[in-house]
């Protein structure tokens, strides 16, 4: 299997290793790369699945990072990192499933595509993922912080102390913030209570 | 206020407010912002949802939310506001081992995956919960229960290797880490097969009996404490850990049962003392819940179960087993219940048959674990285009006598087929598991309707032939793509049976098998085996012998017809009797007593029966009682496998000594071979005093040989492979091993020298047909050669069948052969025989569609051609190289050949290869879009097709005129082209050709703006192209369909077709067409997302001028011009004047190359150029055009 050694595993290892090193640029290329692999993963979850299952976002989280980075060589912050990214990641995987769908329920769909849909579970609730995400968008706008905060929740599944530590501030504030994006979320997407 | 503001401002009221008491917030607020009512209304409004949102959630309100985030959100949310959750200990170390990654939570703590640096081993550490042991009595009984629980040594019982507690005093158990999913996920797929229940049930008593007699009781047992290990075994995990929750509970709120309510016995619920028996319960409870896929239903863990008015499984005489050994572990009162574990095992062991033993239970699926066998570039499942051509599959083998008993058996494996995905049977030779497996297979295919295809195995030498036997089987053209790869993207979703007979010498190949399972997951496979595969998901089934008559009943015709053994018998001494068999009750019981003498083996007692004509059965009785008794000693009951080769060897003995030669010489042949194959051996190496027709009819009358339907029009014959294993000792043991494999040799080769002539001529379907029945002889043959060094008979051999080869899709395996004879020391001399094979052999790789390495062995046999000075084989030669060229884009090196090989030919005056030069030529110029010279060749080459009466190239060279006439627009031109090639070709009937004649049209109606006719078309083609097995047909017509659902807007559709096609080109090495697939994709990149992104635009301009770049530089004309109207369509607004002097590169690429802009395209650049006019000025832009056109 020739494409197995494509495969950016140690792409990511390395790319941690750089950001942690300074290098801006090594940042940048890490959410295509772990988003790539991530996809990957999450396509090869359902498909492993029976209909009716779903995916396990934080699980996925914890595989990709089991899979993609050389846990030897990578020190703590780098796991930070990792997280970090991944939340986005993750973010990006489950709205392109959401909007795919949406797509396809709008355009009559092709036999194709749709057999994805229903393993994520999102057959019902497309529009609603793409409503947190266009919230999470508005959230951004106001605070960077709370909008990175609610993905690494959210999306990654990670502890208030961990985002502490990523974000380089106490837990307290994490718990603060948290408390306040969620409810700021919860009424720009369900206005009426 | 600005918007930023505002929000520090809503944000900070709100930190304040939260903090408040919900009463005190109002008049709080009221007296911060009553005069800032749009911030007071969002902070209000943020705390109502606070409230809402820390709360328990309301399902309905988030109903609309899919499953996954609701339940995220849930925990997230619960978490966040109630409990909170203990952080994450990955990274940190316990005692001496550290902690990678997180398994699993529950209720008890967490499971965290952990690196024991000691042993260097993963481990499983499993942290309790916060609180769950702070008292220093449970801290005690936490440790004595670790500690009982860590003395049970049992392969079904997690092994504990220590514990500990964390700098929190948390305790943690370190244990085995097994791959694996506990039961609760194997359940939510319905019921499970009854012996695995069975199986599974076996293993978790035969644990708790063990435990029970320790004085440990479990008092958890339930599906998620039971894993399953791909390997089938069960794993108990928590033993004795519940009642550590129970103290921790007891000392917090007395009185409180423990366990979990669904599994827990009415004595548990009541609060009395736990004992086995509440074990036992519980696990009828799981068991139940297997078998039934659903968790019986109670109102409370104080009442019984009711279950069994309702307990139906698919098999009746499973329902039957079942529901005493229920009833047993289900009784309410434990007074009534099973008493102990080892009852319960012994209630299983009557549960499936006395000798039908599981011996190998595994899972249904291969789950579990992460999956690292996967690579990573993978197609998306179901989107297997077109059609799984089923008549190109194996059949099933036809035999000709009837399948006796077994009906029992046929429906146990039936059934485990519908439940496990990999399944062997397994036994000795002569087991009857051949006929068995073929039975299944077929009652498997009537039921379902599914496809099957049959591997036979016994032909294949090693391990490497699997799976080039399983492409064919399948009907799958071989090529250089892994094999799993290709029956993955065929079978796709479509379920089937694979039948993979007589596995036992090529285990090595399990491996593929364990792949091809991960990759099709709709492919199920029935195997075949003495010795087990040992891969994940292997269900092992020991096929038994055949059913006696009870042995202490009066014997009478009927009783021994029920018995399979003996029936079988009957009938088989009723075929080979002349006269009538009329028996007599001591007859009757001779034959009741040969059967059992021969432990009810099938082939044993055919064997014995065939001798009916000669032999009453109690005389044959005598006789093989002799034979037995001689060797078995002093032992009452031989063995099953000894048994059957007493019965052959026995057989064989009854032979004359020229019958006994014959016989054994036949053993040489593999698979099957015909009568003039038999006679070579009559002759050599000593003249045989048996007529080779007669010997034949002897040896299939003694079942030692079977018939075959007549294959190609000859009569041919086999030999089971437990037989030719004897008769090949019997040839070593002779001392003829060698004498008589020359004589194959010899009989080969002269097949072949017949065959080389016929090959290309007009009864080329017969010779392909005929070397195709001996195809297994010949390759053993040629093996024997590459051994032994001989390496001129090697190239002799395979200058001949290198056309067989590619006719009949052995593209892979022949062309590894081929590549060892080359190798060859004794091969290495410069010979015609040897340019032949390069030839053939760098044709085949070619196919295969490795062309870089087609290029190496053409180019040798070029310089030996060369050297040898023939003239028509250097230029066909370097025709092959030319065409080689062509497909990897090395366009202009492509032409210096062709053009070489033109001059040749023209002086050799061979109209065949003027045209084959010409045709490449053509094609030649028309992926570099110069249409004129295209058309030009390619007319040259038609009239010579034409003259020679050359049907299949005349049809292919319209097609290319088409193809021609489509790049200059031709299109009118381009369908009478197309009519004439498609009328031509329903005379002949070419797959291929009519792929062709579909992407012509197909191509013609999308530069018409025709989509939906394009799209019909396209998708012909691609079927077609797929069936023929031609990846860069299916490339070819992947990208003009991708192109048609772009234009169509059916972006996300597009975007796995071109993903396709890039591998495709990618594998063959083709850069220009490559860049052709990466232009599709830019455009589906570029159509998707937001159009106003400025940095998106800069990375796909940059990516497009790096396309512009190779197009310009392999020189594909026509993808260059297209590039660059791309440019424009896409930038003119942000780059009005570079767009123009694109517009203007095109116009004149255009021009040049005579290839005009499509029609269906014409009003979109002409809405760019009005667009690009109005924002430079008439003149500005005229200019900034004709600068490109004039420059060179």
């Amino acid at each position: 299997m020739t494409e197995e050694t494509e495969e950016p595993l140690g792409d990511v290892t390395r790319l941690l290793i750089e950001a942690r090193d300074g290098d801006r640029s090594a940042f940048d290329r890490l959410l295509p790369a772990v988003y790539e692999g991530m996809r990957e993963m999450a396509d090869r979850q359902l498909r492993r699945e029976r209909p009716g299952h779903t995916l396990h976002p934080t699980a996925l989280v914890h595989e990709a990072y089991l899979k993609m980075v050389d846990q030897a060589k990578v020190p703590w912050e780098g796991r930070a990192h990792f997280y970090g990214i991944a939340a986005r990641a993750m973010r990006q995987i489950l709205i392109d499933h959401a909007r795919r769908n949406s797509a396809e329920k709008r355009g009559g769909g092709w036999e194709r595509t749709e057999l994805k849909a229903d393993g994520i579970g999102f057959d019902m609730a497309n529009e609603d993922l793409l409503a947190l995400d266009e919230a999470l968008d508005r959230l951004d706008a106001l605070s960077s912080r709370l909008r990175e905060i609610v993905e690494y929740r959210f999306f990654a599944g990670m502890t208030e102390p961990e985002i502490a530590e990523i974000l380089g501030v106490t837990d307290r504030t994490v718990q603060r913030d948290w408390a306040k994006a969620r409810a700021w979320l919860y009424k720009e997407l369900y206005p009426d209570g | 206020m600005d918007e930023d503001a505002r929000w520090m401002r809503v944000s900070d009221l709100f930190d304040e407010a939260v903090d408040l008491p919900a009463a005190e917030r109002g008049s709080f607020l009221q007296r911060e912002c009553a005069d800032e009512p749009e911030v007071l209304a969002e902070v209000e409004e943020m705390l109502r949802a606070h409230e809402k949102a820390a709360g328990v959630l309301d399902r309905r309100a988030l109903s609309q939310v899919g499953r996954t985030i609701l339940s995220s959100v849930e925990k997230q949310l619960a978490g966040g506001a109630t409990e909170p959750q203990p952080s994450t200990r990955v990274g940190e170390t316990l005692g001496p081992y550290r902690l990678t990654a997180e398994l699993g939570r529950g209720g008890m703590g967490t499971v965290y995956l952990a690196h024991d640096p000691r042993l260097d081993r993963s481990i499983a550490i499993k942290v309790l919960r916060s609180g769950i042991a702070d008292n220093r009595e449970v801290q005690e009984r936490f440790l004595a229960e670790a500690r009982a629980a860590s003395s049970l040594d049992h392969p079904n019982i997690c092994t504990i290797y220590d514990i500990g507690w964390t700098g929190e005093n948390d305790p943690y158990i370190a244990m085995a880490h097994y791959e694996g999913e506990t039961l609760d996920r194997h359940i939510t797929s319905g019921p499970m097969n009854s012996l695995m229940v069975a199986a599974i049930a076996r293993q978790v008593a035969s644990a708790l009996h063990v435990a029970h007699e320790s004085g440990i009781v479990h008092r958890d047992l339930k599906p998620t404490n039971l894993l399953l290990t791909p390997g089938g075994e069960v794993k108990m995990l928590d033993f004795g850990i519940a009642k550590l929750r129970g103290s921790a509970s007891t000392w917090t709120r007395p009185g409180l049962p423990i366990g979990t309510p669904a599994y827990m016995s009415p004595e548990q619920a009541f609060g009395e003392e736990v004992d086995p028996r509440s074990d036992l319960w519980s696990l009828g409870v799981v068991l139940l819940e297997l078998l039934t896929g659903q968790r019986p239903k109670r109102s409370s863990p104080t009442e019984p179960v009711e279950w069994e008015h309702r307990f139906q499984l698919s098999d009746p005489a499973d329902t039957q087993r079942w529901i005493p050994i229920l009833r047993g572990l289900l009784a309410a009162d434990r007074r009534n219940r099973t008493a102990t574990a080892s009852d319960l095992l012994e209630d299983l062991r009557g549960f499936d048959g006395a000798d039908a033993t599981v011996e190998h239970p595994l899972p249904l699926v291969l789950r579990g674990g992460a999956d690292v066998t996967r690579p990573i570039e993978e197609r998306e499942a179901g989107e297997a285009p077109g059609s799984f051509d089923r008549s190109a599959m194996q059949g099933l083998p036809v035999h000709l006598t009837d399948f006796i008993g077994r009906q029992d058996e046929l429906a146990r494996v039936r059934s485990l087929l519908g439940e496990a995905r990999l399944v062997t049977l397994l036994g000795p030779g002569g087991t009857g598991k051949t006929r068995l497996s073929v039975e299944v297979a077929r009652s498997w295919e009537e039921e379902t309707g599914n496809w099957i295809a049959f591997v036979p195995l016994a032909p294949v030498a090693r391990a490497e032939g699997v799976p080039g036997a399983t492409l064919h089987a399948l009907g799958i053209q071989e090529t250089t793509a892994d094999p799993v790869d290709a029956i993955a993207e065929e079978v796709g979703d479509k379920p089937g049976l694979l039948l993979m007979d007589n596995f036992e010498h090529v285990v090595g190949a399990a491996a593929f098998v364990s792949r091809l399972l991960t990759r099709a997951p709709a492919l199920r496979i029935l195997i075949t085996s003495r010795v087990l595969l040992r891969v994940e998901g292997e269900f092992a089934w020991s096929v038994p012998p055949l059913e006696l008559p009870p042995q202490d009943a009066p014997v009478c015709e009927a009783s021994l017809k029920e018995a399979s053994a003996t029936r079988l018998f009957l009938e088989r001494a009723r075929a080979a009797a002349t006269s009538d068999l009329n028996l007599d009750e001591e007859g009757l019981t001779a034959v009741r007593e040969i059967c059992t003498r021969l432990d009810g083996l099938p082939l044993a007692i055919e064997l014995a029966a065939a001798r009916s004509a000669t032999f009453s059965p109690q005389s044959l009785l005598k006789r093989l009682e002799r034979r037995l008794d001689l060797k078995s000693g002093s032992r009452d009951r031989p063995e099953r496998h000894r048994t059957l080769r007493e019965a052959i060897g026995w057989s064989y003995e009854l032979l004359d000594p020229e019958e006994k030669a014959f016989f054994r010489r036949l053993a040489a042949f593999r698979g099957s071979f015909p009568i003039a194959a038999a006679e070579s051996m009559g002759l050599t190496p000593s003249e045989l005093d048996v007529d080779p027709l007669d010997g034949l009819e002897v040896l299939v009358g003694q079942s030692l040989l079977r018939r075959e339907r007549n294959v190609g029009g000859e009569t041919c014959f086999v030999m089971l492979e437990t037989l030719r294993e004897f008769g090949r000792e019997r040839l070593k043991e002779e001392g003829e091993l060698d004498a008589v494999l020359d004589a194959r040799a010899a009989y080969v080769e002269g097949v072949c020298r017949g065959a080389a002539d016929e090959l290309t001529g007009s009864n080329q379907v017969r010779w392909f047909d005929r070397l195709q029945t001996q195809h297994d002889t010949v390759r053993a043959v040629l093996d024997r050669m590459i051994e032994r060094d001989e390496g001129p008979q090697a190239l002799s051999l395979i200058s001949t069948l290198w056309r067989f080869w590619l006719a009949r899709g052995y593209v892979l395996g022949g062309a590894e052969r081929g590549k060892r004879v080359l190798q060859l020391p004794s091969a290495a001399t410069p010979s015609a025989h040897r340019a032949e094979a390069l030839n053939g052999i760098g044709t085949l790789i070619h196919n295969a569609g490795d062309n870089e390495g087609a290029r190496e062995l053409l180019e040798e046999s070029l310089e030996i051609w060369r050297d040898l000075g023939t003239p028509s084989q250097v230029a066909d030669t370097l025709s092959n190289l030319g065409w080689v060229a062509a497909m990897v884009n090395d366009f202009e090196h492509s032409r210096e050949l062709s053009l070489e090989a033109l001059s040749i030919q023209e002086e050799q005056r061979s109209d065949r290869g003027i045209a084959v030069a010409r045709n490449n030529l053509g094609w030649v110029a028309y992926y570099r879009g110069q249409a004129s010279e295209a058309q030009e060749h390619h007319e040259a080459s038609l009239a010579l097709r034409r003259k020679i009466g050359d049907r299949r190239g005349t049809i292919f060279a319209h097609c290319c005129l088409g193809l021609a006439a489509q790049i200059a627009q031709r299109l009118d031109d381009a369908d009478r082209h197309v009519d004439e090639a498609e009328g031509d070709n329903e005379e002949v009937g070419d797959r291929l050709l009519q792929s062709l004649v579909q992407l012509v049209r197909g191509r013609v109606a999308l530069d018409r703006g025709d989509f939906a006719k394009a799209r019909v078309q396209l998708e012909e083609s691609l079927r077609n192209w797929e069936a023929v097995g031609v990846r860069s047909g299916i490339a070819w017509a992947q990208d003009y369909y991708a192109e048609v659902l772009i234009r169509t807007g059916r972006l996300d559709e597009a975007e796995p077709v071109v993903a396709e096609a890039l591998g495709h080109w990618q594998k063959l090495g083709a850069r220009s067409f490559y860049a052709r697939s990466v232009r599709l994709r830019w455009l589906i990149e570029m159509l998707r997302g937001p159009a106003d992104d400025l940095t998106r635009l800069g990375g796909l301009q940059k990516t497009l001028a790096e396309l512009v770049d190779t197009f310009e530089h392999v020189g594909d004309h026509i993808s260059l011009a297209q590039a660059e109207e791309m440019f424009a369509v896409f930038f003119h607004e942000l780059e009005p004047a570079e767009s123009a002097r694109r517009i203007g590169r095109a116009e004149s690429v255009r021009a040049r190359n005579g290839i005009p802009l499509p029609l269906s395209r014409q009003s979109q650049m002409q809405e760019v150029e009005a667009a690009l006019r109005a924002r430079l000025g008439e003149e500005a832009y005229a200019e900034l055009v004709r600068n490109q056109n004039d420059a060179p």
